[in-house]
């Protein structure tokens, strides 16, 4: 992850945008990683929404895969979160660093 | 390891059950004094038969399956001939057949299945919290 937040970062030293991705490598960029967290905790949430819009246009009755679908989308969520917490920790110990 | 999706994706089979039984139940109860259907006759009580779907095998070998309807079917029992000559559906000889349906076993089928669904309900939270655990975590 520290090679990661490394890459990002060397990257936005560099001034270029686009030059966050690939610098580490193979290893995806954080700000590839987190784009495609997002997408994909984005994409639950829309089905989430989706399906409580269908419920109470009476478009559908599954009142119980509604609440299921909203409450994976909350955990994705969570979990993104998480993550994103973990690696900003991980940049401050970094940045806090004497050397 | 069996995703917390597939868990999901199971309990919510299970519900979806619930609720199959829960309309079987409902239209038995309700046309308990039925004599009269389409197809001719008095109503054949219903009785949902169920099936498992397996589920793709998991990273660790194990494997899910889902609950599914396998078909809604009528309970073969012959329907009740009682004696009640004033009904017009009644025959020459003054009876009429009503389903053999006992509202008292309804009723019990309505308290399991109440309670299956709560059952199925709780392992959504229980997983729900346990995913929730999980990213506590390091906290």
């Amino acid at each position: 992850m520290i090679d990661r937040i490394g890459s990002a970062l060397s990257g936005a030293a560099g001034g270029t945008v686009s030059g966050v991705s690939g610098v580490g490598g193979d290893a995806p960029s954080f700000a590839e990683s987190l784009e495609k967290a997002v997408e994909s905790v984005n994409r639950e949430q829309n089905e989430g929404d989706g399906m409580l819009v269908g419920l109470a246009a009476g478009e559908h009755t599954d009142l119980h895969g509604t609440m299921i679908a909203l409450e994976e989308a909350n955990i994705a969520l969570r979990a993104m979160a998480s993550a994103r917490d973990k690696v900003v920790e991980a940049y401050q110990t970094i940045w806090n660093m004497q050397v | 390891m069996a995703g917390i999706s597939e868990v999901f994706s199971i309990a919510s089979s299970g519900l979806g059950a619930g609720r199959t039984r829960l309309q079987s139940i409902a239209t038995n109860m309700a046309n308990a004094r039925t004599t009269r259907t389409e197809a001719g006759g008095p109503y054949q009580r219903q009785v949902p038969v169920f099936e498992t779907e397996d589920l793709a095998e998991g990273d660790d070998g194990t494997r899910g399956a889902r609950v599914v309807v396998s078909e809604v079917m009528e309970d073969p029992r012959p329907p009740l001939r009682v004696h009640d000559p004033g009904h017009p559906d009644a025959d020459a000889d003054g009876y009429v057949l009503y389903p053999d349906i006992n509202v008292l076993q309804e009723m019990v089928d309505l308290m399991t299945t109440s309670r299956s669904y709560e059952a199925n309900a709780n392992v959504v939270e229980a997983t729900r919290d346990m995913a929730l655990q999980a990213l506590q975590i390091g906290r």
